[in-house]
Formats: structure tokens, C-alpha cells, sequence
């Protein structure tokens, strides 16, 4: 398990999609993936990217020491990301945005389930985790 | 040359609400989608690069032909609006269609052609303009042609139209009929006849040409299939039943003894295509998902769980306070000391006595969804009958008497869970 | 993220480069809030390396914008990437999409 600890910051956003589009890349390599790999590899990098805007747009803005944790873990045949931020819990299922009426945002959970295989979201110890699962094979 | 698929959502919606299709050209046809069927016309004509562009989600085509290499050629994927026409496509698309003769097809699920005939080089002397147009599909090229010659004869190549059930039905019966002008799915030794791959026919079946059978099929004793059938994938006909005239698409079981003629069977329903009538038909082996019935009675039904549960919590009272001041673990706390605490919440309502018990089964594959909804309970269905615990067979009994139960029933197997030895 | 603006034919092209997400939308967006609402506009998406929800809205606020202003606004250069987010949130039904920057920019 790789874990990583990030202050949250905008600025550190494409950190932590960096960090998971590589982590995707290198599990979909060394674990016979037969797909797309770029393509396995933008679904994390755009699902972290999500869940870590969020946890920095929720955020306390006046506690300039709140982090967010990210842990990568990979089984034999899937690979989970976990984000995990200090914020109040939020709604697990928001309602979609209607495209049509030109929505500036709202997208972000809704395109993590698109992506994802399995996604696990919940509130425990003043926190929020959201786990993101795929499978492979 | 280039081909470009103009794909609108709104034509052809009827054909995703009947075939439970994500999207139109997902539809089989003969085992196989009408996109297989475009893609294969489009490399006869000569395209070595294929272009969808559609109003609506591409993704479940591109999930099914990725980037083409399965063919041998590039297909790629583009997004219209839907009151675009074909020339502002053409501009949106102008970089793929630019140095290069396009032929364009819109509207369009399938075309009638012949594989042995010639496209290429009649294609390549036609033209600019439109080739054939039936109103609500037509097919059409742009760009100077390569060749200054005298155009060949036409070959095959004409556009049915599509658009009610019975066309797709007669369209299938004619595709098959014509199967040597097709690339047809399955194996085929003979002419008119396709089988696929795990086909077990057993003794006694009949086969009748022509006709074409999918991937993991069982045709059982005594069957007959065919003339003019098509059977797709994971398909059961069971003993004594005949089929004919008919397409059973992908996941459909024939019970015994039934008479199949002239009908488009998935799943569990069958469509008579020449009125549109369905008909559900009874699926003992529970390949579709269940559906709790209106709960007409559930009111009367919830009075016998609570009375029920009543009396047996004033009858258990005292015999649970004793037994719970025994240490854990021993082998006499028994099904129902355990679950003791549960028969107050069947009291207040939010529990059954009896029904689906499906505790562990959160992550099972098989289609429980609509069960997980209905109330959990203090005992299973298959616990009354004593059927044994693994879990799918538990499975078939909790879905088979969730589909048949009443509160009479549920008296009857309350009975039968309490009086089961290993209740007390 | 680099934004790069110029004027070809009568429309404003703009070209954008990099990295499309909540750290750049805000730049974005104050770029966008200075143009013409009434100019024929063209964004080039051929450099955009990753594009999400939080980009994805800037352009969206951007197109409602315009639409009010009656000026249009066209999309050049999707790769598989930006396309992707576009297929997911169906934002390619509000879009008009060319795969040819110089078709956008029409003659």
C-alpha cells in the first residue's frame, strides 16, 4: 500500500492525479491488464482528480493545516484508490446535473461512478473516505 | 475511401425499448449487431477508415468496436448536435473527410448486400451525389470519383426499412434465408446453417435448416428447431418443445413442452411480431429478475407477522431469559434465543417473520436487486424447508416464494421454521 | 495552464494549453469574462493534456454566456481524453465540435 498525505490545496490537485494515473499505469502493466491502459489510467487520474477537488472545495477554508490522504492498494485483480479528506460528511448519491440547463459543476461524483467499478463513500472519525475500486481481467 | 456513420438517437428509438439494447446498431440481427453488419458493407465498399458520429452517448458502440483493429481499420468517434444536418456534419468532421472520397450512410441500421460482389471498384466510378435514399436512411458519397470510367453494373444494394417489430422480424427471416451473402456468425459446414461454439443437441432433437444457433446453447430431447429459426446465446429449449419460424435472442428459456412458431422470444417474454403482443411466460429457473407483486395484501399481511411474532415472544420470554444467562458460544443457544431480539422488530413493523432472508448476499452476482429491497426477516424461506444453506440454492427457494408467497403461505412456513429441530 | 488569444477571419481564437482543472478554471474563467459575448468564438482544444469537471465548467459557463450574448461559440481539436469527459456528462449534446481548428473558423 502506497499512501500519500497533501495539504489541501488546488495546487496540489494535479499532484495527486499524477500520483494515481502513474500508480494506474503501473498496476495495469504489472498485472496482465489486457484493455486500454492510457485509457484505465485517465479513469483514475480524473476520478482523483474529482474527489480531490472536493475535499478541497468542502474544506475549512480558515484551517490553512488541513491535509488530504491518499492511499493506492492493489489486490491481484483490482486496484483501489481511497481519498480521504477532514471535512463534514457530504450526499454519497447528488442528484445528476441536467446537462441542459448548463450546469458549471455538480459533475464530479457522478463521473467517478461512471468510471469506476466500485466506488465506496463514507463518513467515520471527523472524515470523509471515498474508496475507488476497478477490476481487471 | 472513408465511410461516415450518421447516427442519429431519436430514429430507431423503438428498436432500443423492445431489444432492451443500449444502443440501435447494438441490436442483433442474425446473432450479430447491425453495426457488425455496416462495418462489414463499409470495408467491401473499400473504407479503410470508419468515422460514428452520433447525437447521443457513443460509448457503447466504442466499447463494443473499440478502434477497429478487430477489422483491420481505423474507427473513430464524433459528437453532433441533433439539428445538424449532413453538410455542417461534413464541416465538423472536415479534417477526417479532406483528401478523400467519403461514402456516407445515414440513418441507416442495415443495407442489403452481397459479400462476393464488387463495391470497390463501382463505388470508386460513381459520381458525387447520392446513391440510394429511402427517406428515412440513405446512403450517399462525396468526392471527385478516383476513376474517369464507365460506372459498372449496380450490384446488390438496396435499404429496408426498419421500423416496427415485424420488418425486423422479416428482415431476419430474409437474412438468414440469404446467408451466403452475409458474414455470418457460427460455424457452418453446410449451407443455412450456423452453430456456435458449446452446442450440446441432444439425442432425439431435431434441426430443421435453415437455421443458425448461437454460443452455448442446450437443445434437449425431443426437440425440434427450425425451419427459419434463430437462436441465440445461452439459450436452453428444453424436452419436447418445438421452435420454429421464430428468434430466441440471447438468454432465453423454453420450457418443456412448448410450441414456439412465428415469435421473438428474450428472456422471459415472448412477442408475437406480426400484432406487437406480448406474453411473459412462466421462468422456473429464474433468468430474469424478480419483481415483488403489488402488495395488495400487505396490510393483512403485516397483522399476521405481528401477531404472529407477539405470541411467540410472550411464549419465549421466560425460556430466552434463562437460556441468556448462559455463557456464549454454547450449542444451546439455539436459532431462535439468537434471534430473540429480531421478533420485536417484527412487532414494530420494519421485519417479517418470514420471507428472504438474504443477509450475506449483498455482493451476489445473481439478480436479487429487487428482493434486497423487500423487508429483511427473522427467518428464511429456505431455513422452513430445510433446504440446505449454501447459498445459491437458499437463493432459488427465498426468490421462488417471494414470487408466490401470501400471508397464508407464510403461516404455513412460519409453522414449518419453528417446528425445523434446529430452531430450539 | 497557457491561454493564447487571437483574431483570424473575424473570429476569436482562443487556444488553451496544459492542465484544465479547479486550479486553472478560476484563470479561465476571468479570461472568458472579458471577451466580446457577441464575437463569433472558436477554443482550440488540440494542447488541453487533461480537462475535468471543474475545466469543463468553466467552458460550460463560458457557452451559457455566449448563448445569451447570441455569439457563438465552437470547440476545435477533442482529443480521447477531453472527450471523454464530454461522453460521460453528455456536455457534447450543448457543444458544437469540429475536429478541424480551420472548418471552426470557417472562411
Amino acid at each position: 500500500m502506497l499512501t500519500a498525505t497533501l495539504r489541501a490545496e488546488l495546487a496540489n490537485i494535479r499532484i495527486a492525479a499524477n500520483l494515481a494515473r502513474s500508480s494506474a499505469e503501473v498496476f495495469a502493466n504489472t498485472h496482465g491488464f489486457t484493455g486500454n491502459i492510457a485509457e484505465f489510467a485517465h479513469a483514475f487520474e480524473l476520478s482523483v482528480s474529482e474527489a480531490f477537488t472536493n475535499a478541497v472545495r468542502y474544506g475549512d477554508p480558515s484551517n490553512a493545516d488541513a491535509v488530504v490522504h491518499i492511499s493506492i492498494e492493489s489486490g491481484p485483480g483490482s486496484i483501489t484508490i481511497t481519498v480521504k479528506d477532514n471535512n463534514p460528511p457530504f450526499d454519497p448519491a447528488p442528484p445528476t446535473p441536467e446537462i441542459q440547463g448548463y450546469p458549471e459543476g455538480g459533475f464530479g461524483l457522478f463521473i467517478i461512478g461512471k468510471l469506476m467499478d466500485e466506488v465506496k463513500c463514507e463518513h467515520e472519525g471527523g472524515g470523509n473516505t471515498l474508496a475507488m475500486t476497478k477490476h481487471i481481467g | 475511401m472513408k465511410s461516415l456513420f450518421i447516427v442519429r438517437k431519436s430514429e430507431h428509438a423503438w428498436i432500443c425499448r423492445q431489444f432492451s439494447a443500449e444502443h440501435p446498431l447494438l441490436v442483433t440481427l442474425c446473432n450479430k449487431p447491425f453495426i457488425e453488419f455496416l462495418l462489414d458493407f463499409a470495408i467491401l465498399a473499400g473504407a479503410d477508415a470508419i468515422r460514428i458520429v452520433s447525437d447521443g452517448q457513443t460509448a457503447p458502440i466504442e466499447a463494443y468496436c473499440g478502434n477497429g483493429s478487430r477489422w483491420g481499420i481505423d474507427i473513430s468517434y464524433a459528437h453532433m448536435r441533433p439539428e445538424d444536418d449532413r453538410e455542417r456534419i461534413m464541416e465538423k468532421n472536415s479534417r477526417f473527410c479532406s483528401e478523400d472520397r467519403v461514402l456516407i450512410i445515414e440513418g441507416v441500421l442495415f443495407i442489403e448486400h452481397d459479400k462476393h460482389a464488387d463495391y470497390r471498384s463501382w463505388l470508386s466510378a460513381l459520381p458525387e451525389g447520392g446513391i440510394v435514399d429511402i427517406g428515412s436512411g440513405s446512403l450517399s458519397i462525396s468526392g471527385e470519383p478516383t476513376k474517369d470510367m464507365a460506372v459498372p453494373f449496380r450490384p446488390l444494394i438496396s435499404i429496408p426499412a426498419i421500423e416496427c417489430v415485424n420488418d425486423y422480424f422479416s428482415l431476419s427471416a430474409a437474412t438468414l434465408g440469404a446467408g451466403t451473402r452475409y458474414i455470418l456468425p457460427g460455424y457452418c459446414n453446410e449451407p443455412d446453417c450456423f452453430i456456435g461454439r458449446n452446442v450440446v443437441i441432444q439425442k432425439g432433437a431435431e434441426i430443421r435448416k435453415p437455421v443458425m444457433i448461437g454460443n452455448n446453447v442446450q437443445i434437449m430431447t425431443g426437440a425440434v428447431i427450425g425451419p427459419a429459426t434463430i437462436i441465440g446465446s445461452n439459450v436452453i429449449v428444453d424436452r419436447e418443445s418445438t421452435v420454429k419460424g421464430s428468434i430466441l435472442l440471447d438468454n432465453t428459456f423454453i420450457g418443456e413442452q412448448l410450441e414456439v412458431d412465428r415469435k421473438i422470444g428474450e428472456g422471459n417474454r415472448l412477442t408475437d411480431p406480426a400484432s406487437g403482443a406480448t406474453l411473459m411466460m412462466e421462468d422456473p429457473h429464474l433468468m430474469s429478475a424478480i419483481h415483488q407483486p403489488a402488495d395488495a395484501s400487505g396490510l393483512l399481511r403485516q397483522l399476521v407477522h405481528s401477531l404472529a411474532a407477539t405470541a411467540l415472544v410472550l411464549l419465549l420470554a421466560l425460556p430466552w431469559l434463562a437460556l441468556r444467562m448462559l455463557p456464549a458460544g454454547r450449542s444451546n443457544r439455539n436459532i431462535i434465543i439468537e434471534r430473540y431480539p429480531l421478533l420485536f422488530r417484527v412487532i414494530r413493523g420494519s421485519m417479517r417473520l418470514i420471507g428472504s432472508r438474504g443477509k450475506d448476499r449483498k455482493n451476489s452476482e445473481t439478480p436479487d436487486m429487487h428482493i434486497r429491497q423487500a423487508k429483511p426477516s427473522v427467518f428464511g424461506y429456505a431455513e422452513a424447508e430445510q433446504w440446505p444453506e449454501t447459498d445459491s440454492d437458499a437463493l432459488i427457494v427465498d426468490h421462488y416464494y417471494t414470487r408466490h408467497a401470501s400471508p397464508l403461505k407464510d403461516i404455513g412456513l412460519a409453522i414449518k421454521a419453528l417446528i425445523n429441530p434446529k430452531t430450539f | 495552464m497557457n491561454i493564447v488569444e487571437t483574431a483570424r477571419n473575424g473570429a476569436t481564437v482562443i487556444s488553451l494549453e496544459g492542465i484544465l482543472n479547479a486550479a486553472a478554471a478560476p484563470q479561465l474563467k476571468a479570461h472568458l469574462e472579458n471577451s466580446d459575448p457577441a464575437s463569433p468564438t472558436v477554443i482550440d482544444l488540440t494542447n488541453v493534456e487533461f480537462i475535468d469537471s471543474s475545466g469543463l465548467g468553466a467552458l460550460v459557463g463560458f457557452l451559457r454566456k455566449k448563448k445569451t450574448g447570441s455569439g457563438s461559440l465552437k470547440l476545435a481539436n477533442l482529443n480521447n481524453r477531453v472527450k471523454r469527459v464530454f461522453e460521460i456528462t453528455q456536455a457534447y449534446s450543448l457543444f458544437d465540435v469540429y475536429d478541424d481548428l480551420e472548418a471552426a473558423i470557417g472562411k
